[in-house]
């Protein structure tokens, strides 16, 4: 009885140590870095992105059309 | 955001060809969120929408800089396309000459609400509030959040709330937009505005194995830079804003004591 305790003991431990081990996070589905990389490309070289928003809403004008304006951190062409 | 949401169609061919498209770093702001920081050829990972609200706002704007919409953090392409043409309809609204003031804001308002009915169950389903999320706002917010449906039902500790129990993020930004109808850009409060949830986002992409979405074995996530209100972001202000006051002192002190070893 006494050697069941303490296999279940150390089983117990065991786990708690692989789960320390392990981040906990769920699996996601990953892009990878060339295909984000062409795809960034793709954004930042067929869309102009403004970085003064009244230059924007002055196209905006010009060209009858509404204005998209991101908050984000970092850059939109750069690390974020 | 930029390799997942804005670069994939329907979204993508929307912001080329119907819209003039501008961007600001927001991670000087107070307001800001904290991520880590990616290179552009670094991998990414899809999330849910409204992921992230502190870290990126997404607005449209009339020419005159009237907000039409305003998406916090993450949002799929197909329903941030559905938003880019609400905001589009909501547009028709504003310039609309035979309308007061006072009808365009109730119409705005009334097309928010309205297009809630218009999302799909997977929309909803995609809406779902991340679990963290949740818990600081039962935690931390639980008198001031409306993200909710009965406040006085959840358990401040976090635990254990009903998923029925918490509005999912399509519904509280529509209903925080119903709640501002063509508000100026320069006056919209996007601090309150897009407050839910933790500070911190970061779902440490570069560490993530690609064929099990899995973090890697072994991964340092603390060799993981930070980008926003972190203070792992800014290591060398941070060390002045801790030590600068103790470097200043000893200064003083030391030009007290040469000046007066000096006479």
């Amino acid at each position: 009885m006494k050697r069941v305790r303490i296999l279940s003991l150390l089983a117990v431990l065991l786990s708690f140590g692989v789960s320390l081990s392990v981040p906990a996070a769920r699996a996601e589905k990953v892009l990878e870095g060339q295909v984000c990389s062409a795809r960034v490309h793709a954004l930042t070289s067929e869309i102009d992105w403004y970085k003064n928003l009244d230059k924007a809403e002055d196209a905006a004008k010009q060209q009858g059309k509404l204005v998209f304006w991101v908050h984000m951190l970092g850059k939109i062409d750069g690390a974020t | 955001m930029r390799a997942v949401s804005l670069s994939s169609d329907p979204a993508f061919a929307m912001l080329k060809d119907q819209f003039v498209c501008g961007f600001r770093d927001i991670s000087h702001e107070k307001y800001a969120g904290a991520s880590g920081k990616h290179r552009p050829d670094e991998q990414a990972v899809d999330t849910t929408n409204g992921a992230g609200p502190h870290n990126i706002q997404m607005f449209v704007l009339a020419p005159d800089g009237t907000v039409l919409t305003c998406l916090p953090g993450y949002w799929n392409p197909t329903d941030l396309a559905q938003e880019l043409a609400l905001a589009q309809q909501i547009y028709q609204v504003w310039i609309n000459p035979d309308l007061s003031i006072g009808q365009k804001k109730e119409m705005y308002s009334q097309m928010q609400m309205a297009h809630l009915q218009q999302h799909s169950k997977a929309e909803r389903n995609r809406s779902r509030m991340q679990g963290f999320d949740i818990q600081f706002e039962a935690q931390k917010r639980l008198r001031d959040t409306d993200v909710f449906y009965n406040p006085g039902a959840v358990d401040p500790s976090g635990k254990n709330i009903p998923p029925a129990n918490v509005k999912t993020t399509d519904v509280i930004m529509h209903e925080r937009l119903a709640m501002r109808p063509f508000v100026p850009y320069e006056r919209f409060d996007t601090a309150t505005y897009s407050s839910y949830g933790k500070n911190m986002y970061d779902k440490h992409e570069q560490f993530r194995d690609p064929t099990t979405g899995q973090i890697a074995q072994g991964a340092n996530l603390k060799a993981e830079p930070y980008i926003g209100n972190d203070p792992r972001a800014h290591p060398v202000q941070t060390q002045i804003k801790r030590q600068g006051p103790r470097v200043f002192s000893g200064l003083l002190r030391y030009g007290m004591r040469a000046a007066m070893y000096s006479r």
